[in-house]
C-alpha cells in the first residue's frame, strides 16, 4: 500500500523543481531583457532630446544671421537619423509680451524657440528664450560680495556665487533651473554634511573644494579653478548697470541706480512709523531708519526700502510678496553704515532680497527670487535652518534701477549690448 | 506478488522519465541562464556608455565655440553585478565639423569592451551654434 502511493512522487518532485527552475531563469530573463529595453528607450530620448537642442541651435544661428528671422525651421535629418524642427515666436521687435503655443512666456524684445526632436519614434521638445545683447544678467539664486554659510537642511533651485567663501553645513541639494545649478567661489568651497549638486552642473572654486562627505555629482569639481567663472563679481559702487566694459570679464554684481528707484512714480517716502499692518499697495516704500515687522504686519505686493544704511528686520511668521532692499545712500559708500536684512521665524518670501551689507537667515525660510549682499568682503549671506531657495531674474525687473539685471542669462562672461549677439534666457526640456 | 513486481517496474521507468526530463530541463535551463544574465550586464554597460555620451555632448556645450574642436579621452568605470566586479574601459571620440558658418556638429562616439564581453559602439550627436555674428 505504501509503495503504491510512493509511485509518481519522483516525477512529481522533477516536475516542481524544473517549474522552480523555469520561473528562476525566467525572472532573470525578463529582468535583463527589461533593463536593455529601458537602456535602449533612454539612448534613444537622450538623442531625441539633443535632435531637439540641434534644432533650437539651428534656429538661434538663423537668429543671429537675421533678428527678424520668423521661422518655422523644416523638418531636417541629422546624419544618425535623427530629425529636428522648430517653430519661433520672434518677438524682438515687439512692444508687448506674447504667448508661444505652449503657453511659454514671450516678453517684448525676445524670442521663443520651440523645437522638437525624434528619434527611433520617441519625441522630445526644448523650449529656448533668447535676448539680444548682455549675456550679463543675473542668473545665480544667490550672490554675494563676502561669503555666504548656510546651515541646516537646504535646497537651492539655481547657482550660488560669492567672492569669499561658500560654506555649506548639513544636507545641501543645489538643482539646476534654467541651466544655472552651480557652485562658484572666488576663494574656497566648504561642504560637511550630504551635498547633491546635478551631474550636469560644476563646483568650482579659485581656491580649494573641500567636501566631507565629497560632493555627490558635478560635472566637474575643481579646486584652483583659473576660468571666467570664478572670477570676482565686478563691485563697483559707481556702476548700475550690468554691462561690462571693455575688456572686462566676469559678471556686476547687483547695485540698483538709486536715482531711479527714488523718483520711481509709486515711491511713498515714510518719515514716522507707519501704521499696521501696512499694505504694500503696489508701492515702493521708502525708511530712512531701521525697520522691525512682526506678524501680519505686511500686507499686499510691493516693495520696501531701507535707504541710508538702516537695517531691515522681520520676525516670527511671514508670508512676503514683496521686494525688500537695504541701501546706503550713494554718497556714503564704501563701508559706513550697515544696511542688512534679518529674519527670524518661518518666513516665505517672493520677490528680490537685496542688502548693501548682508543678509541673515534663521528659522524655516523659503525665497523664490534671488538674493544679493552686495559689500565686497561684507557679512554677505548667512542662513541657518530648513531653506527653500528658487531663482526667478524676473524679480529684478519689479524694482526701478535693478531692470538691468533681469534679462539675460546668468553665465559668465558677456557682450556689450548691441553688438548682435543673442543669449538665453530660459532654456528648459520637456 | 505480481502486484508488487509491477509497482517496482512502474517506478523504474518513472524514475528514468524523471531523470530524462530533470537532464533535459536542467541542461535547457542553464544554458538560457549566462543569456539572461549577459542581457542584464549589456544593459549597465549600455547606460553607462549613453550617461558618457551625455556627458561629452555637456562639456562641448560648455565650451566656447570657436575653442570646440576635436577630442578624445578613456575612462575605466566599474561596474558590479550581483557581487562580481569588472572595470569597463570606454573609448570616447568627440568629433566636431562644421554644418555651416557658426553652427558644428558634435558627434560622440564611445568603443567600449562591455561586461558582456563584447565590443560595442555608442554613437549620438548634437548640434551648436555660435551666439555672436
Amino acid at each position: 500500500m505504501h509503495r503504491t502511493q510512493a509511485r509518481g512522487i519522483a516525477l512529481t518532485f522533477v516536475l516542481l523543481v524544473i517549474a522552480l527552475l523555469m520561473v528562476i531563469v525566467s525572472t532573470v530573463a525578463v529582468q535583463g531583457l527589461g533593463s536593455l529595453r529601458q537602456a535602449k528607450v533612454e539612448e534613444h530620448s537622450k538623442q531625441a532630446l539633443f535632435a531637439a537642442e540641434s534644432g533650437a541651435a539651428d534656429a538661434i544661428r538663423n537668429l543671429v544671421e537675421d533678428p527678424t528671422y520668423p521661422g518655422p525651421l523644416p523638418t531636417t535629418t541629422m546624419s544618425g537619423g535623427a530629425e529636428y524642427s522648430a517653430v519661433v515666436f520672434n518677438n524682438f521687435a515687439g512692444t508687448a509680451p506674447t504667448t508661444a503655443s505652449n503657453n511659454a512666456d514671450v516678453p517684448a524684445g525676445t524670442t521663443y524657440i520651440l523645437a522638437t526632436g525624434e528619434f527611433a519614434g520617441l519625441t522630445r521638445r526644448v523650449g529656448v528664450l533668447v535676448s539680444p545683447g548682455s549675456a550679463t544678467a543675473f542668473g545665480l539664486a544667490l550672490g554675494s560680495g563676502g561669503e555666504v554659510r548656510m546651515g541646516g537642511s537646504k535646497t537651492v533651485r539655481g547657482s550660488i556665487k560669492a567672492n569669499q567663501d561658500i560654506r555649506l553645513q548639513g544636507s545641501s541639494t543645489i538643482i539646476p533651473l534654467r541651466g544655472s545649478g552651480r557652485l562658484l567661489s572666488s576663494q574656497d568651497v566648504r561642504t560637511q554634511g550630504s551635498t547633491r549638486v546635478d551631474d550636469a552642473q560644476d563646483v568650482r572654486a579659485r581656491g580649494t573644494v573641500n567636501s566631507t562627505p565629497a560632493i555627490r555629482g558635478g560635472l566637474t569639481i575643481q579646486s584652483g579653478d583659473t576660468t571666467e567663472s570664478t572670477l570676482p563679481f565686478i563691485i563697483d559702487y559707481t556702476r548700475t548697470t550690468n554691462q561690462l566694459l571693455a575688456g572686462e570679464q566676469g559678471l556686476v554684481l547687483p547695485n540698483p541706480d538709486q536715482t531711479v528707484l527714488f523718483s520711481a512714480p509709486n515711491v511713498v517716502v515714510h518719515s514716522t512709523p507707519p501704521a499696521l499692518p501696512l499694505d504694500l499697495n503696489n508701492q515702493i516704500h521708502v525708511f530712512s531708519v531701521n525697520q522691525d515687522f512682526g506678524s501680519g504686519d505686511i500686507t499686499g505686493t510691493g516693495t520696501i526700502v531701507v535707504a541710508d544704511g538702516a537695517s531691515l528686520k522681520f520676525q516670527g511668521s511671514q508670508n512676503l510678496n514683496a521686494n525688500l532692499i537695504a541701501l546706503r545712500n550713494s554718497s556714503q559708500f564704501p563701508n559706513s553704515g550697515n544696511p542688512t536684512i534679518s529674519f527670524q521665524g518661518s518666513t516665505t518670501v517672493n520677490g528680490l532680497i537685496y542688502a548693501h551689507e548682508g543678509i541673515d537667515v534663521q528659522g524655516s525660510f523659503s525665497l523664490n527670487g534671488a538674493m544679493v549682499a552686495f559689500r565686497d568682503g561684507g557679512a554677505g549671506i548667512r542662513t541657518q535652518g530648513s531653506t527653500n531657495i528658487t531663482l526667478d531674474s524676473s524679480v529684478f525687473a519689479n524694482v526701478p534701477g535693478f531692470e538691468s539685471w533681469a534679462l539675460g542669462f546668468g553665465g559668465v562672461g558677456g557682450v556689450p549690448a548691441g553688438a548682435g549677439p543673442l543669449s538665453v534666457v530660459v532654456w528648459e526640456a520637456f | 506478488m505480481t502486484s508488487r513486481r509491477t509497482g517496482a517496474g512502474l517506478t523504474v521507468i518513472e524514475t528514468l522519465i524523471a531523470a530524462t526530463l530533470f537532464l533535459t530541463a536542467v541542461v535547457v535551463l542553464v544554458g538560457l541562464f549566462p543569456t539572461a544574465v549577459r542581457a542584464t550586464r549589456q544593459a549597465q554597460g549600455h547606460l553607462m556608455a549613453v550617461n558618457l555620451a551625455e556627458r561629452e555632448l555637456e562639456i562641448s556645450r560648455v565650451q566656447d565655440f570657436d575653442a570646440l574642436e576635436d577630442r578624445s579621452a578613456t575612462y575605466v568605470l566599474n561596474v558590479e553585478n550581483n557581487g562580481a566586479s569588472n572595470d569597463i574601459t570606454f573609448n570616447t571620440q568627440v568629433a566636431v565639423t562644421t554644418v555651416r558658418p557658426g553652427l558644428k556638429r558634435i558627434e560622440v562616439t564611445i568603443d567600449y569592451l562591455g561586461p558582456d564581453y563584447f565590443n560595442r559602439t555608442l554613437k549620438m550627436e548634437s548640434y551648436a551654434a555660435d551666439f555672436n555674428p
